[in-house]
Formats: structure tokens, C-alpha cells, sequence
């Protein structure tokens, strides 16, 4: 079944055992997420069929995932099918680390031993944008740094002061 | 029939609303809110939707909350605006770029892109604006009669229906979806699993939050949405360099001659036919109509091979087909209250926002903001065909910002919008953790949009099947002694048995594969 994804093609480099890797991950990766629904409300009632608890629908469903993710485990040793797509690290921790960053700085965070304080759209703005921009290689320093600026100025003035979104601006500098 | 137009014209009458502001001294100025509101709408909507990789989901959950502060009625004409002026801006870039910003412009892309690099990128355009215009008027008077009836026939549902039906629209999500069968499902009982997050609706037990307050509430759709079409795309984006093609091309006339008026005549009126019945179906058949025109386009046409070479018949059938379903994927909204896709998913979170409760009580209750959304619709395809027209060229010079400085700034949009939704930094880090788990998915050969439409239906799928289940006293026979249920079950038994038949299988891949 894992074989007619358009992109496949069967592995020739690994005669072994394993005849599709990526049904393999596919097939682990929801095998955990099964395990979590599962376990994660193990302490929740179940109820009866008449009466279902609150455990009921999640547990259900965490034991189809996990049928799933078995028959997908078998497959990958049976029918040929795509190997592992490589993952990109570089986009992948530049733009979810923009993002991090953005919602860690916007309002402030309490990381508990040390209490970020809120720095507004005028940090997080920029920060996120130029955190962004070195996820490509093509980036220049000057440009970005040009735009990370002008851009959070037109975001000011466009969320803040024409649609009235309540997104502090620089609570440290303008007390909002 | 007569119901027809009076329900049309109260239609008519809310979009006109005008509403006086005093302007300086004693001068009061008529302003009709609801149609400025529709423009503005159409206009943002199609600003964003023209960003490459930027498709109607994300941009929807970009721009709702600029709906926040309005109205309910102002809030939902300006957010169908924003809905079709995403859809538009979707087949421009799809047109001028390559790049599809979503399934549906998928077809588009095929010969709309092979007329621009011929120069005619300008009558691609405006053929994909007659005709969106054509089949969106079309569906437009389809709503307003089916909507009546069905609500009628939505009284009839019960619980052990309803759970039904949504197992059908679940079924039609798996056959549409591309590649693997087994995946889909899997996509779709995640979705479910993921829809369990949060406080019980009955008991008020913690479900899965971990002890994070935030998760509570349950999941957002506009999270789970952006993380997963907005940031894991963008990462994969970056990977494909060839993805990133700029325009250079020249736009030529707007206008179609005669001569290709002559020829898209007949595609726009069978795209509309096909569209609007597809759009009908729940489980997102929508996606379904561009495919379907194209391939019937082709099979009709004299000379096959032109298809791919910038044919206009190829563009003007699947747009008119992508937007009569566009539109007509309202119904099962409006009248039963299932959305059958994610961007009706995103109309239900707006909606609800507004304390307006999507289904047949809607029609009844409150039938200026019915009729008003049905004109509106309307109005909005007006306004396309205004605003874009003319607007070309700055949609063009938009599209010309090299992509090193397109993805930061939509990055930080989307951080806007999404912290705009609530107001909540933790949904911004929750979007986070959406992107590398959409992104997994993405390299793990899954197709997220199941996983949406199982989330979207998962908790509405949970209080029918517990009550059906309570009314029947624990017996499951329930769902197959009630007849409507049973032929509802009956049909979404035969679909899964059809996709997974090998001959249907392989004109289903054809079909993905042109």
C-alpha cells in the first residue's frame, strides 16, 4: 500500500529485509503517537458502550492508530516502496526558532530561575525575521537588516494603529 | 419560488445596509458597511493569498482576526470575502508562478502557467475571472435553493445520522486523498486523536494536556492549521529551489479575444455543472472538480495534445469548477452544520467566536445573516472580477519580491496572526511544535489535510456517537436499523471498497498524476 505514493521508487540500494524505510518511520512514528493518546489517559474511565467516560473515544481511536502504524511496520518488510526523505535541519531550526523566539519575547516568559521581560512587536519583530532569513543561503546581512526594520514598522503601524489589534508594541519604552 | 427571491432580496438588503456617520458639523455620510466590508475582505484576501505557499487556509487564519471587533453579520460577509479573494489570489500565483497554493489550483498550473510563458498571461486571468465570476453566480442561486430543503431534511437527522454522515465525509476524504489508502486513514484517526485534547465536553476531565492549562480549551484549528500548512511548507519550500521561479514574464491584454471567449464558453458552463455538484459532497469533494473538468475538457476536446500547451479551455474549465465548489461547499455548513473541509472548518471557529452555532437553527433564527452571506457571495465574485482586473499589475510586482525576503516576512505574519487569535504567546510556541510535527508528516509521506478534516469532525463525531450510543442503550445496531443511517454507512463502505479495488486505484493516481 505504501508503494503508490507518486514519489516512490523501490530501493535498489537495500535488497535486505527492509524494503521500504520510510513506511518503517511512518509506521513507528504512529506507533508513538498511539502510545501517547493511550497512555496519556490511562488514568481517565472508560465507561461502558451505553455510557462512554472521557477515556473512552481517545483510547479507541489510540488503538486504531496503533493498528495502523503495525500494518504499516509489516509493510515496510514486504512490498518495496520510497526511502527516507533527508531532512533539512537548517530550515527546519531557523524558522520554528523564529517563531520560538517571537513567542518567547513578545509578551515575556518565566522561564523560573530568570523572568524574561514583555519586549513587544519591536524586538520580537525584527528578531523573528532575521532568525527566519538564515534558513536560506541566498540571505544578505544588509538587506535583511533593512527589511527586519521596515517591516516590523509597517506591522506597527497596520496590527497596532489601523486594525487595533490589542499585540504590544514596546511595553519597556512606550508602556504598550 | 417566490420564497426564492424574498429570501434573496432580505439577502440583498442586509449587504446594502447603510449605515450614516456623521462626518463634521450636522453632515451625516451614507457608508454601506457590509459591501465596504466585503471589498475590503476581497481585497486583503487575495493581497495575502498571492504570496506563494501562502494557500486559503493559512491566509484565513491570518486575516480572522481582523474580523474580531465586527458585527457577526459584518464578520462573516468579510470573512467570505477574504475566503474568495484567497481563492483568487491562489490561481494567480498558480498562473504566474507555477506554484499552486493548493490542491485545487493544482490544474491550474498546467496550462495557466504554459499561457504566460506564451505572453498571455493577461487572458489567462481574466478567463479564470470570467469564469470564477460565471460559476460563482451560478452556485450562488443553487445555495439559496438547496439551502430550504436540505435544512428540512437536516431535521430528520438524529444522532446515530449525523455520526453517519460524517463517517461518509471521513470516507471521501481518504479516496481523495493522494497516495497510500492505509496513510489516509491514519491521517484521519490522528486528526481524531488530536480532536480529544483538552477538557471532556460532558465530564470535564483533563484529556491529554499534560497538565498545560493553555491546552485546556482544546486545540486550536488556526494552530494546528498554520503550523502545518504554514511553517512546514515554508521549511519545505526552501528546500526545492525550482519552487521559487519569479515572474518575468510580460502580462499582455486582460480581456479574452471573441474567439477565446468562443472557445472557454462551453468548459465555463461544464466546470460549473461538475463543480457545484462535487462541492456538495462532504470530505472536501471540492478538491475534486478542477480534476474532474480537466480530464472531461480533454477527452471532449478535437485536438488532446494541445492540453499542456497553454489551452484556455484548461484554465477556464477547472477555475469555474474550482469556484462553483468553492461555494457550494457552503451547504452541508449552512444546513447540517459539518464542515466539509478545513476551510469551512475555519468559518465554524470564526462563527463561533461570533456565538453563532452553524447548522439548521441558523436559517430560522437569524435569516438576515444567512441570506445576507448567501448575496454576499455574490457580491464578493463582483468584486473579484472589479478589484483583480485592474489590480494585475500590482499583484505582479508583489510576485516579484525574490523569495529570500518573502519567507521571513510571511513568517512573521503568520506570528502575528496567530497570537492575534487569543492573544496567547503559548498558541505562538504551539505552532511551533505544529510545524516540526507537520513537517515529519510531510517527510514521512503522509497527507495532512485527512488529519484536519478527522480533527475539525472529532469532537462533533464524539457527542453524536455518545448520544446515539445512550439513546440506544449500548446496542450499535442502532446505526444500521435506522434506514438513513444504514445507507449512509452502507455508501461510505462501498467508497473504501472501491479505493482500495487495484483498477480504481490506478485511474485515481492517473487522475493525480496529469
Amino acid at each position: 500500500m505504501a508503494s503508490d505514493t507518486p514519489q516512490s521508487r523501490p530501493s535498489e540500494s537495500s535488497p535486505g529485509l527492509l524494503k521500504s524505510p520510510e513506511a518503517l518511520a511512518a509506521g513507528l512514528f504512529l506507533l508513538a503517537l498511539a502510545a501517547v493518546g493511550f497512555f496519556g489517559t490511562s488514568t481517565i474511565s472508560v465507561g461502558t458502550v451505553a455510557e462512554f467516560g472521557a477515556g473512552m473515544v481517545p483510547r479507541t481511536v489510540a488503538v486504531l492508530v496503533a493498528l495502523c502504524g503495525a500494518l504499516l511496520v509489516t509493510l515496510a518488510f514486504t512490498i518495496p516502496g520510497a526511502q527516507l526523505d533527508r531532512w533539512s535541519l537548517r530550515g527546519l531550526f531557523c524558522i520554528l526558532g523564529a517563531v520560538i523566539a517571537f513567542g518567547l519575547t513578545i509578551r515575556g516568559f518565566n522561564f523560573g530561575v530568570f523572568k524574561l521581560p514583555s519586549l513587544g512587536l519591536i524586538v520580537a519583530g525584527p528578531l523573528a525575521v532575521t532568525l527566519a532569513s538564515l534558513a536560506d543561503s541566498d540571505t544578505r546581512p544588509h538587506e535583511i537588516a533593512m527589511f527586519a526594520i521596515g517591516l516590523t514598522a509597517v506591522c506597527v503601524l497596520l496590527f497596532r494603529f489601523t486594525l487595533r489589534l490589542p499585540i504590544p508594541i514596546a511595553p519597556w519604552l512606550l508602556g504598550y | 419560488m417566490t420564497d426564492l427571491y424574498a429570501n434573496l432580496a432580505l439577502g440583498f438588503a442586509t449587504v446594502w445596509k447603510v449605515v450614516w456617520i456623521p462626518a463634521s458639523a450636522g453632515l451625516w455620510i451614507p457608508i454601506p458597511i457590509n459591501l465596504i466590508l466585503c471589498f475590503v475582505g476581497c481585497l486583503v484576501g487575495t493581497l495575502i493569498g498571492v504570496l506563494p505557499g501562502v494557500g486559503p487556509i493559512a491566509t484565513i487564519a491570518m486575516l480572522m482576526p481582523l474580523t474580531y471587533g465586527l458585527e457577526p453579520v459584518g464578520a462573516l460577509i468579510m470573512l467570505a470575502g477574504i475566503y474568495y479573494g484567497a481563492q483568487y489570489g491562489g490561481s494567480t500565483t498558480a498562473i504566474l508562478v507555477n506554484i499552486p497554493g493548493e490542491a485545487t489550483s493544482v490544474v491550474t498550473v498546467l496550462d495557466g502557467f504554459q499561457m504566460a510563458r506564451q505572453g498571455r498571461a493577461g487572458v489567462a486571468l481574466g478567463i479564470a475571472a470570467i469564469g470564477s465570476f460565471i460559476a460563482g453566480s451560478v452556485a450562488t442561486v443553487i445555495i439559496a435553493a438547496l439551502a430550504l430543503p436540505l435544512t428540512k431534511m437536516a431535521l430528520l437527522f438524529g444522532p446515530a445520522e449525523y455520526f453517519s454522515l460524517m463517517v461518509l465525509g471521513l470516507m471521501f476524504a481518504v479516496v481523495l486523498a493522494r497516495g497510500s489508502v492505509l496513510k489516509a486513514i491514519a491521517m484521519i484517526m490522528v486528526g481524531v486523536l488530536l480532536s480529544t485534547v483538552g477538557a471532556d465536553l460532558e465530564t470535564g476531565e483533563e484529556r491529554l494536556t499534560f497538565g498545560f492549562a493553555e491546552l485546556s480549551d482544546g486545540l486550536d484549528f488556526a494552530v494546528i492549521a498554520m503550523g502545518i500548512f504554514g511553517f512546514a511548507e515554508i521549511i519545505k519550500n526552501l528546500e526545492n529551489p525550482e519552487t521559487r521561479n519569479v515572474v518575468h514574464t510580460v502580462i499582455g491584454r486582460l480581456l479574452p479575444s471573441r474567439q477565446d471567449m468562443r472557445a472557454a464558453a462551453a468548459p465555463i458552463a461544464r466546470g460549473t455543472l461538475i463543480g457545484s455538484i462535487l462541492g456538495l459532497l462532504p470530505g472536501n469533494g471540492a478538491v475534486l472538480g478542477p480534476f474532474a473538468s480537466y480530464t472531461m475538457e480533454k477527452k471532449l476536446a478535437k485536438d488532446p495534445s494541445r492540453f499542456g500547451r497553454g489551452a484556455i479551455e484548461g484554465v477556464a474549465g477547472p477555475e469555474s469548477a474550482n469556484n462553483a465548489g468553492a461555494q457550494t461547499a457552503f451547504i452541508p455548513l449552512l444546513t447540517l452544520g459539518i464542515p466539509p473541509n478545513a476551510v469551512m472548518a475555519l468559518m465554524v471557529g470564526a462563527m463561533t467566536i461570533h456565538g453563532i452555532t452553524p447548522g439548521p437553527q441558523i436559517i430560522v433564527k437569524k435569516p438576515d445573516l444567512f441570506w445576507g452571506m448567501i448575496a454576499s457571495m455574490w457580491i464578493g465574485n463582483l468584486m473579484l472580477l472589479i478589484i483583480n482586473l485592474p489590480l494585475i499589475g500590482m499583484w505582479v510586482r508583489l510576485l516579484k519580491v525574490p523569495y529570500r525576503l518573502m519567507f521571513p516576512a510571511i513568517v512573521l505574519f503568520c506570528c502575528i496572526g496567530i497570537y492575534s487569535v487569543q492573544n496567547s504567546p503559548a498558541d505562538v510556541l504551539l505552532v511551533a511544535a505544529f510545524g516540526l510535527f507537520g513537517y515529519a508528516l510531510l517527510k514521512f509521506g503522509f497527507e495532512p489535510a485527512p488529519m484536519l478534516l478527522g480533527f475539525v469532525l472529532g469532537r462533533l463525531m464524539e457527542e453524536k456517537v455518545r448520544q446515539a450510543l445512550r439513546i440506544s442503550r449500548g446496542t450499535f445496531m442502532t446505526f444500521v436499523d435506522r434506514p438513513l443511517s444504514a445507507a449512509l454507512l452502507l455508501l461510505a463502505v462501498a467508497l473504501i471498497v472501491v479505493a482500495a479495488l487495484p483498477s480504481i486505484r490506478r485511474s485515481r493516481d492517473k487522475v493525480f498524476a496529469e
